[in-house]
C-alpha cells in the first residue's frame, strides 16, 4: 500500500516510538533499582545480629580487619557476611528457576518445589543423616549437601525420562511431578518413622531452610552454578517470550519445544538442587519473585529473568534480615520467615493488582 | 527464495497419535500464489489437521511440493522460514506489549532476508502496525486487547515474518461484524502481494465472499477444490453437511448460503 502517510499517521506513531522507548527504559531502570536495593539490603543485612555488634565494629572489621578482635572478626566474616551473600545467592537461584518454570510450564504457580525438587532433596538428606553415611574425607555436613543435591537432581532427570518417554505435555508433567512430591513426602515421613530422636532432630531442622549452614566454600559453589547456568537462561530469553505466545505457535516459530523444555529443565535442576542442598527448603522465593518482576517490568524475558533475578535475591535478603530481627537476641530459621512475612505481602500484592 | 511458487499437496496422510489417518491420501489443485484458499468442511473433516500437517506441528506424510521441493521433511527452522501458522487463539494471560510480541515472534527464530538487529526489527514492527493501522496498540498489554483486537495482534505476529504461506485456523470466528471485515481485509491485502493463503473458514457466506478457491474436506479428503461459488452447491452442501440450502445471488452479485427448513 502506497498510500500517503499523514500527519496524523506520523503523529500517532511517533507517539508510539516514544512510549515504547520509554517503556524499555522504565524496565531497565527498575531493574537497576531493584539491584540497588539488594545491596543495601546486603549492607544492611551484615550490620544487623544477635551479637549487639556497631556499625563502627563490623566497619572495621569488614576493612582493617587487624583493628578488631578476633571475636568480631569471626561474627563478620564467617557468619555475617556468608549468611548474607547465601541469601542473594539462594535468592537468584531459586527466583530464576522459578521464573523459568513458569515459563515452560505454562503456569503462574509452578516454582521449583512443585515438581519435587524440595521434597527429593529433603528425603536424600534425611536419608543421608539417618544411615550416617560416610566417605573419608569430607565431613558429614557435605554429605547431607551431596546427597539431597543428588536426589533433588535425580528426581528432575526422572521428569524427564518421564517426558521423553511419553512425550507429556505440560500437563502430565505437573502431574507427574506432584506425584513425585507426595512419594518422596511419604518416604521422608517413613525415615522419621524409623529415625532415632537424635537424627529426626536432624533430620526435621534440616528441612526447615536456614542459612545457617552457609559457608564460603557452599557460597563458592553456588556463585559458580548461577554464573554458568544464568546465561544460558539469559540466551533463552527471546525462545522463551515466543513460547508465552502458546506451544503451536512456538513450534511454528522453529522451536523445539520439547528439547528446549528438556534444557531449561536442566538449568532449573542445577539451580534449584543446588541452593536446596545447601540451605534447605525455602519455599515461597521460587513463585514470588518472577511474580513480582512480572507486575513490574512484564514478560518479555530480556527483562523479566534478571528482574526475577534481582528481586528474589531482594527478597531473600530481606527475609534474612527479618530472620534476625522479628524475635529479638535468636536468628529463625529463614524459610519460615519467607512463609510467614512473605505469604501476606504477597496476597497484598496480588489484591492491590487487581483493584 | 521460492517467491511465487504454486504449492502441490499430494497424497497427504496425516493424524495425531493415537488417532492417525484424521487426512488421507489428500491430494489438492494447485494453490496460487496471490489468492485466498478458504478450507470448509464439518467438524472432524480434518481442517485442522490439514494446516497443522503443513505448518510442520504434527506427523504427516506424503508430498507438500514448492516447486521441485518436497517442503514436508524440510527441518522445522527451515520451515518456519517459508510458513507461519496462525492458531485459532492467542494465550489470554501474556503480560507483553503488542511491539515486544512482534519482536519476539521475529527475533525467537530469525529469518535470512530481514536483518535480526534488534532495532530494525522493532522498526519492522512499528511500520506494520502502521500499515496495519493499529498504532494505537502499539504499547498496550496484550492480556488487555479485546477479541477482535487480539486477532489483529496475533495476525500481525503472523504477518511480520511475511511469510510465502499464511495458514490460518478460524481466525475471525470469535469476531464481531467488524472486526470480521478488518481482519480478511488484511488477509487479502497480504494475499495480493504474491502470497499463498489457506484459511479455516466454518462461516461459508464468509468464503463466498472473501476466497478465490475453497476446497471443502469430507472424511480427511477433498471432496470438492474449486473456485468458491463451484464448490458450495446445493449438492454439496446436502452431501457434506446434511443441510438443505438454497444459493442465492445478492443484488450486488455475491453469493450467499440460504439454509431452508
Amino acid at each position: 500500500m502506497n498510500v500517503q502517510k499523514t500527519d496524523q499517521q506520523q503523529a500517532a506513531r511517533r507517539i508510539a516510538e516514544q512510549t515504547y522507548d520509554r517503556l524499555q527504559k522504565k524496565r531497565l531502570l527498575i531493574i537497576i533499582g531493584i539491584a540497588v536495593a539488594c545491596f543495601i539490603s546486603f549492607c544492611f543485612d551484615i550490620v544487623t545480629g544477635p551479637s549487639s555488634l556497631s556499625i563502627q565494629q563490623v566497619l572495621a572489621a569488614l576493612f582493617h580487619s587487624s583493628s578488631t578482635d578476633n571475636a568480631t572478626d569471626v561474627i563478620v566474616w564467617k557468619v555475617r557476611m556468608p549468611y548474607a551473600l547465601m541469601a542473594l545467592l539462594t535468592g537468584t537461584a531459586l527466583s530464576v528457576a522459578g521464573a523459568e518454570m513458569q515459563t515452560i510450564l505454562n503456569n503462574p504457580l509452578a516454582s521449583p518445589f512443585t515438581l519435587g525438587v524440595s521434597a527429593a532433596a529433603t528425603f536424600g538428606a534425611a536419608l543421608a543423616i539417618v544411615l550416617g553415611i560416610t566417605l573419608p574425607g569430607v565431613s558429614a555436613n557435605w554429605i547431607v549437601s551431596l546427597n539431597a543435591f543428588l536426589f533433588a537432581f535425580g528426581s528432575v532427570l526422572l521428569l524427564q525420562a518421564f517426558a521423553r518417554w511419553k512425550n507429556a505435555g505440560v500437563g502430565s508433567l505437573v502431574l507427574f511431578g506432584i506425584a513425585l512430591v507426595f512419594t518422596f513426602n511419604a518416604l521422608v515421613a517413613l525415615i522419621h518413622y524409623i529415625a532415632t530422636p537424635e537424627a529426626l532432630q536432624q533430620v526435621v531442622f534440616w528441612s526447615m531452610g536456614s542459612l545457617a549452614r552457609a559457608n564460603w566454600d557452599k557460597i563458592r559453589l553456588l556463585a559458580i552454578v548461577i554464573a554458568v547456568v544464568v546465561p544460558f537462561t539469559m540466551a533463552s530469553s527471546w525462545k522463551m517470550t515466543a513460547l508465552r505466545l502458546g506451544e503451536e505457535r512456538a513450534a511454528g516459530l522453529g522451536i523445539q519445544v520439547n528439547r528446549f523444555r528438556f534444557m531449561s529443565l536442566l538449568r532449573i535442576s542445577l539451580l534449584a538442587a543446588t541452593s536446596v542442598a545447601f540451605v534447605g527448603t525455602i519455599g515461597f522465593i521460587g513463585l514470588v519473585g518472577p511474580h513480582i518482576a512480572r507486575m513490574l517490568v512484564g514478560e518479555d524475558h530480556r527483562y523479566w529473568f534478571p528482574a526475577s533475578l534481582v528481586t528474589g535475591a531482594l527478597v531473600m535478603s530481606l527475609a534474612s534480615i527479618a530472620s534476625k530481627l522479628l524475635v529479638a537476641g535468636t536468628l529463625l530459621p529463614v524459610g519460615i520467615v519467607t512463609a510467614l512475612i512473605g505469604v501476606p505481602v504477597f496476597v497484598y500484592l496480588i489484591l492491590r493488582k487487581d483493584r | 527464495m521460492k517467491e511465487n511458487h504454486e504449492v502441490y499437496i499430494k497424497q497427504l496422510t496425516a493424524g495425531y497419535p493415537g488417532k492417525p489417518g484424521i487426512i488421507r491420501q489428500l491430494t489438492t489443485r494447485s494453490l496460487q500464489p496471490g489468492t485466498i484458499t478458504a478450507l470448509a468442511g464439518p467438524n472432524a473433516a480434518g481442517k485442522s489437521t490439514l494446516l497443522k500437517s503443513i505448518a510442520g506441528l504434527i506427523p504427516a506424510r506424503g508430498e507438500i511440493m514448492i516447486g521441485q521441493q518436497n517442503i514436508l521433511h524440510f527441518p522445522m527452522l527451515k520451515k518456519a522460514k517459508l510458513i507461519s501458522y496462525m492458531p485459532q487463539y492467542l494465550p489470554f494471560d501474556i503480560s507483553l506489549s503488542v511491539v515486544e510480541s512482534l519482536v519476539a515472534s521475529l527475533k525467537a527464530s530469525p529469518l535470512d532476508q530481514i536483518s535480526a538487529k534488534l532495532p530494525e526489527v522493532e522498526k519492522r514492527a512499528f511500520d506494520l502496525l502502521e500499515e496495519m493501522d493499529i498504532m494505537h496498540l502499539a504499547t498496550e498489554a496484550v492480556n488487555r486487547l479485546s477479541g477482535g483486537q487480539r486477532q489483529l495482534v496475533s495476525l500481525a505476529q503472523a504477518i511480520i515474518r511475511v511469510p510465502e504461506i499464511l495458514l490460518l485456523d478460524e481466525p475471525t470466528s470469535a469476531l464481531d461484524l467488524q472486526h470480521q471485515v478488518t481482519v480478511m481485509r488484511w488477509i487479502k491485502n497480504y494475499a495480493r502481494r504474491g502470497k499463498i493463503i489457506l484459511i479455516v473458514l466454518h462461516d461459508i457466506n464468509m468464503a463466498l465472499r472473501w476466497a478465490d478457491e475453497a476446497i471443502l474436506l469430507h472424511n480427511g479428503r477433498v471432496y470438492l477444490h474449486d473456485k468458491p461459488g463451484a464448490v458450495f452447491t446445493k449438492e454439496a452442501l446436502k452431501e457434506v453437511y446434511h443441510v438443505n440450502a438454497d444459493i442465492e445471488a445478492t443484488a450486488s452479485g455475491h453469493l450467499q448460503v440460504i439454509v431452508k427448513d
